[in-house]
Order: structure tokens, then C-alpha cells, then sequence
């Protein structure tokens, strides 16, 4: 699979600034629409969350404060959402290239989700910038941070591809995955610090792999709080175990896929 | 020589789902709730390196079924094809254009999606752009492109990056004639260049013109198969007989009917034969052909008998009637009522195809047909002759002074 993506580098190339460069055409700020569309989103939640809603993580009372660990929670789950919910069509809306041509699939979803990347690598730009600014930058564990953009790329693409090839067959499966983000926005700590949870729900949310994703980005970040090695360690099981979800279901559905669009 | 093309039992079927719940219903349940299409059956051909191929059929037959699987877009269900080398598909010339992005933006993508690299497309671009004609719209965004410039790009993308086999479908009627032209030179050019060309069509004289070999697709078989002359003409020729099928065509007269309707003349019988005397149903082009005509005037009958012959091509277009009493009373009388009329095409210039004889018993005013045999005698001609049209008009070529 990674040898199939390698090889058309340059049609993925193609695929993602038709992507980028194809969402933005013909508006006048261009690109700037996916650092501001971003910053809206945090600043609303900050309003509503820490001001209206009294929130707070750890013990600082600071509004501002409440901003930065909600960013970078919020960075990684937005490019996760959208590459999953863009990419459930991203066959169904190349269908014409997918009839024509022999096509490596692989590369359709692998374009959405990197695209998404691209666009949480910018944020992720300002984010620092913002940081180093307010000098709440922590340099010590920041090197990781690539080390989690490769395990969310692989557990992105993973299921990227596996709801891709579902919603062939079943066009529910778009409207499924659109409630089930709904969902698990609420049961990963993204709004509320981890801590806050007890009893049943603090096992649910550690049953999420999601939750120690947004955990170990909130470390690398701002140095604390520590998320727990196993829950980081379970994440990363799970990224892998979604690639070779999303692998077999390719290999079982790609014969009959292209019939059905 | 190793076939640029093999095609060996190929079938395609594919499962045809009421609807989503079936198709629930058969992935989940694995309950078997579909029907099967078989847009393919048991298809073998090759396609040696530097032949130009045809495939013909109506509309339905499978040939984009055919071409999606060779271009590789599509899994046969069973048996196998091969294809040596990059084949470029020209199925649907402007499929991935995108239309915001300019033309140039278009080209390169389009590379990208035949696996090339960026220095591979850069290699072909400016190529590309001059047999477009596109210079000055090149950086324009396609949607502001004519529908004439659209194919023109298309068409100079789908041979810009020198494949090895070309597919063309349904490709050729692009632009204005002029730019026709240069299409159909250029895709000459890869024939002497040793380019194998898989060649769908419904321009008939294109591909008897163009291709060496040809097969005939009919709902998902080979109807014919060799050389893409004669593959055409049987192919016409089932054409036409298909379309004279649908117009209505009167019945012979029977024996009962005949009573009923107190007819008082009738053929009787009919033999086609050749200068020899020697009944036949196969002529090439320019041979003599004699057609014996046995009739019964009865007693009822008034007037000086006659008979008509019709030399009808199987599309329903009459190509001439010999009347008997133009050339003078030549029905010889057998006995009373019964007379033999024979008359003697020496040269029948036919293009070749299926024809067949009506047979009509008139008398000399010719106003009234007493009776009529339609389809008396069918035959078919063969000919070498690359012309169109019915007959070969004698003719020749002279230089004006």
C-alpha cells in the first residue's frame, strides 16, 4: 500500500493542490480561510466554554489559558474529522477518473487526508507562534509532535480509506460517520480536561483511543498534563490496527467497487 | 511476435441490485438477492504489436465494457487480458478536467493521472499545446473553453504522451473538419510509427479504412471476427436486415390465402442461377446472374401476362426493376395457363452485402400487381471493392486539361 502511494507521489502531489488550491479558488483571501476558519471556531469555544460555562484546566484560572489547551487538542481532531467525513466521498466524487482509468484508489483518500494535514500544519504554525509570543512554548517534548503527526496520518488514512470503500456500497455510511463525530466530540477530552471525568465515563473516555491522541498533542505542546505511556502506547496499537483495517477492506472491495459507482 | 494484446475467455458480469437494501441484504446476509448481466461472454482475441484494431457493435454490445477492462479500470469476472505496454485511453477525453484550473494546470494533472512524472509531462507539454492550438488560452481556466477547445485539448492530451497502444473510442469527430483532419493524421502517424491502435467506432468506413482486423461485439459476444472489411460488411448488413425488420414487410401469398382472396395469377416458383445455368445463392461482384420465373395466369386473367423483377439490397433500397415487357414479350407459354420468363443480368456491378429478389406478375399496363413474391430469393455478393454505396458506377480518372 505505502509502495502503491509512493510510486504515484506525483499524482498525489496533484491530487492535493487540486484539493487545496480547488477549495480556495476564485475567493480573495484564498488560503488565509483555513487559518481564520480555525481561530473562529477556537475563539467561539473559548467564549462559550471558559467564559459563560467557567471551564478550566489544571489549576489556572486564566481564560487564555483554557485557549491554548483547547487549541491544541482542537488542531488535530478538526484535520481527523474532516479528512474521514470529506474522504466517505472521495470515491463516489472521482467516480468518472475511477471508470477510466486504472487508478490506484489509494491515492483518492490519501490526497483528502493529507490536505486536511496541510491545513493542520498551518494552524499548527500560528499555534506555535502564538505560544513562543506568549512564551508558553515548551521546547523539551516539542520534537514528538512528528512523531504524532506519522501516527495520526497512518490512523487517519486508515479509516479514511475503509469508510471510502464502505460508502460505496452503502451511502449510509456517510450520514453515520457525520453523527458518530457528533458523538465522540462529546466523549473526548477536548473541551474539558480529562480529569474531570469519573466512575463509568472516565472509563469510556479512556476506551477511546481518541482521547490519548489529544492528550499526547496537549503534552508536546505545553509540557503537561503527563498522559499515561499505556493509553499513548493503546492509541498507537490502534492507529496501526486502522491501517490494516483499512488495507484489507480495499483489498476485498476493490474488484467489485469500481462496478458500483 | 509477442500480442500487444491477448485476450483469452473474457467475461464480465455484472450484478445488477434493486437497491440498496438488496445490496444489504446480499454483502451482510449473504443472501443472494441480485441478477446478473453479463455485459461479456467468453470474448478471445489478439492484437499483434503495430495492428490497427476494430470494434464494432451496436450500442449496448459491451465495447466500453471491453475497452474499461483492456484500459484496466474494470476486473473481468472470468479469463483474462493482457495488454503489453502503457495503453492510453482516449474513453472519455476530458473526464478529469478540472474547470477552474487553467488548461496548462489540466495537462499536468492529466499526466499525472497516466503515471507519468513531472518531468515526463514537461517533456510532451509544449507538443501538447501546439496541436491544441491552445497557446493563448493555455493559462485561461477550462470552463472559459469552447466546447470545441475542450476536445481539442483532450484529444491532443489522450496522444500527447506517446503510448504504445492507443484506444480510441468514439474520438475521431472532434472540432471543426480541419481539425478533424489533423486528428485523423496524427493517429495515421502512429499507425506507420508501429503504434497498436484499438480503434471503437461507429464510423464505419473509418474503421474498415484504418483497421486491419476488426471483431463485431452483439450483447456481449464475438459476432464475427478477421478482417475488419469483411467484419464491417457482415456487421451492415445485419444492420439494415434489422432495420428492414422493423418497418412492416407484407407476406408471401400462401396457398389458402390465395383462395380467399380469388386470386387468378401467382408465381409459382423462382430460381436464381448463374450464366451456367447452375443454381446459386453467392456471386461476386460483376458476375452474370439469371433468374427463372415460373407463374400461373388463370382463366380470369385478362391482358398480355408479365412479371417484374426487384433487386433489393436487405436494407429495403431497391436497386432496379426489370420489367418483362420492356424488353419485348418474352414469357414463353408452357401450357394454358402457365408461362416461364427468364431474364439474364449480365453484369451485376453490386458493392458487396445481401440482396434479395421480389418477384411480381403483372400485365403489360404494369398498374396492377397480381401477385407479389418478396424475398423470392435472397443471395449475397462479395466484393473487393473499399467503395460506398450500392453499385460500382464505371468510371475513371482523367487529368483536366
Amino acid at each position: 500500500m505505502f509502495a502503491t502511494l509512493l510510486y504515484n507521489k506525483y499524482l498525489i502531489r496533484e491530487l492535493v493542490t487540486r484539493d487545496v488550491r480547488g477549495r480556495y479558488v476564485g475567493s480573495i483571501i484564498g488560503v488565509f480561510w483555513s487559518i481564520l476558519n480555525p481561530v473562529l471556531q477556537l475563539t467561539l469555544y473559548t467564549v462559550v466554554f471558559s467564559t459563560v460555562m467557567n471551564m478550566r484546566f489544571g489549576d489556572d484560572p486564566s481564560w487564555g489559558r483554557f485557549a491554548l489547551y483547547l487549541f491544541a487538542a482542537l488542531l488535530p481532531w478538526m484535520a481527523l474529522q474532516e479528512a474521514i467525513i470529506r474522504s466517505s466521498r472521495s470515491f463516489i466524487e472521482n467516480a468518472h477518473l475511477i471508470k477510466k482509468l486504472r487508478f490506484p484508489l489509494e491515492t483518492l483518500p490519501f490526497s483528502v487526508v493529507f490536505s486536511s494535514f496541510i491545513h493542520q500544519l498551518l494552524g499548527t504554525v500560528v499555534f506555535v507562534l502564538v505560544l513562543i509570543a506568549i512564551q508558553a512554548f515548551n521546547t523539551r517534548f516539542f520534537a514528538l509532535v512528528f512523531l504524532l503527526f506519522v501516527f495520526q496520518i497512518v490512523m487517519t488514512y486508515g479509516l479514511a480509506v475503509t469508510v471510502a470503500c464502505l460508502n460505496v456500497f452503502f451511502r449510509d455510511i456517510a450520514q453515520i460517520i457525520g453523527v458518530l463525530f457528533m458523538l465522540m466530540f462529546w466523549i473526548t477530552p477536548i473541551v474539558y480536561p480529562k480529569n474531570r471525568a469519573t466512575g463509568l465515563f472516565q472509563t469510556l473516555l479512556n476506551c477511546n483511543p481518541l482521547t490519548h491522541m489529544v492528550e499526547a498533542y496537549r503534552f508536546v505542546f505545553l509540557g503537561n498534563p503527563t498522559p499515561s505511556a499505556w493509553g499513548v502506547l493503546y492509541w498507537i496499537m490502534f492507529s496501526f490496527g486502522a491501517y490494516l483495517v483499512g488495507q484489507f477492506v480495499l483489498s476485498r472491495t476493490r474488484r467489485e467497487l469500481v462496478d458500483l459507482l | 511476435m509477442k500480442p500487444a494484446v491477448r485476450v483469452s475467455q473474457l467475461s464480465k458480469v455484472y450484478k445488477l441490485y434493486w437497491g440498496p437494501r438488496s445490496l444489504f441484504k446480499e454483502m451482510v446476509l449473504r443472501v443472494p438477492s441480485h441478477q446478473q448481466f453479463w455485459a461479456l461472454k467468453e470474448i478471445s482475441f489478439e492484437v499483434s504489436e503495430g495492428e490497427a484494431f476494430g470494434i464494432i457493435g451496436e450500442n449496448g454490445a459491451g465495447k466500453t465494457t471491453l475497452l474499461q477492462i483492456l484500459a484496466g479500470a474494470t476486473f473481468p469476472t472470468s479469463g483474462s487480458a493482457n495488454v503489453q505496454g502503457k495503453a492510453s485511453a482516449l474513453l472519455e477525453l476530458t473526464a478529469g478536467f478540472h474547470p477552474d484550473f487553467t488548461g496548462r494546470e489540466n495537462i499536468y494533472f492529466s499526466g499525472a493521472l497516466a503515471g507519468l512524472s513531472r518531468s515526463q509531462i514537461q517533456e510532451s507539454e509544449s507538443e501538447i499545446i501546439a496541436f491544441s492550438e491552445l497557446e493563448e488560452f493555455i493559462d485561461k481556466p477550462v470552463k472559459t473553453y469552447s466546447s470545441g477547445m475542450h476536445v481539442r485539448l483532450g484529444f491532443a492530451l489522450a496522444t500527447g504522451f506517446d503510448p504504445s497502444i492507443l484506444v480510441i473510442d468514439e474520438a475521431l469527430a472532434v472540432g471543426d473538419q480541419r481539425f478533424q483532419k489533423k486528428c485523423t493524421d496524427r493517429i495515421l502517424n502512429f499507425k506507420r510509427k508501429g503504434c497498436t491502435i484499438l480503434f471503437c467506432s461507429h464510423n464505419l468506413y473509418q474503421v474498415k479504412t484504418l483497421c486491419e482486423r476488426a471483431i463485431w461485439l452483439k450483447k456481449g459476444r464475438i459476432a464475427a471476427q478477421g478482417v475488419a472489411q469483411e467484419v464491417v460488411d457482415r456487421y451492415t448488413d445485419y444492420v439494415r436486415e434489422d432495420e428492414s425488420k422493423s418497418s412492416p414487410v407484407s407476406s408471401p401469398a400462401v396457398e389458402s390465402d390465395r383462395d380467399s382472396k380469388r386470386q387468378i395469377c401467382w408465381i409459382e416458383k423462382t430460381v436464381l442461377s448463374d450464366a451456367e445455368h447452375r443454381p446459386r445463392s453467392e456471386f461476386e461482384s460483376g458476375d452474370p446472374l439469371q433468374v427463372d420465373i415460373w407463374c400461373y395466369f388463370g382463366p380470369g386473367f385478362e391482358g398480355i401476362p408479365a412479371v417484374a423483377v426487384a433487386l433489393v439490397r436487405n436494407d429495403g433500397v431497391c436497386v432496379y426493376t426489370a420489367s418483362s415487357n420492356t424488353a419485348g414479350d418474352s414469357l414463353r407459354q408452357e401450357s394454358l395457363h402457365h408461362y416461364h420468363a427468364r431474364v439474364v443480368f449480365p453484369e451485376t456491378p453490386l458493392l458487396s452485402g445481401r440482396y434479395y429478389l421480389n418477384v411480381v406478375a403483372t400485365d403489360q399496363e404494369k398498374l396492377q400487381a397480381y401477385d407479389i413474391v418478396e424475398r423470392a430469393q435472397t443471395f449475397t455478393v462479395s466484393s473487393t471493392d473499399r467503395g460506398i454505396g450500392l453499385v460500382r458506377l464505371h468510371h475513371y480518372w482523367i487529368e483536366p486539361k
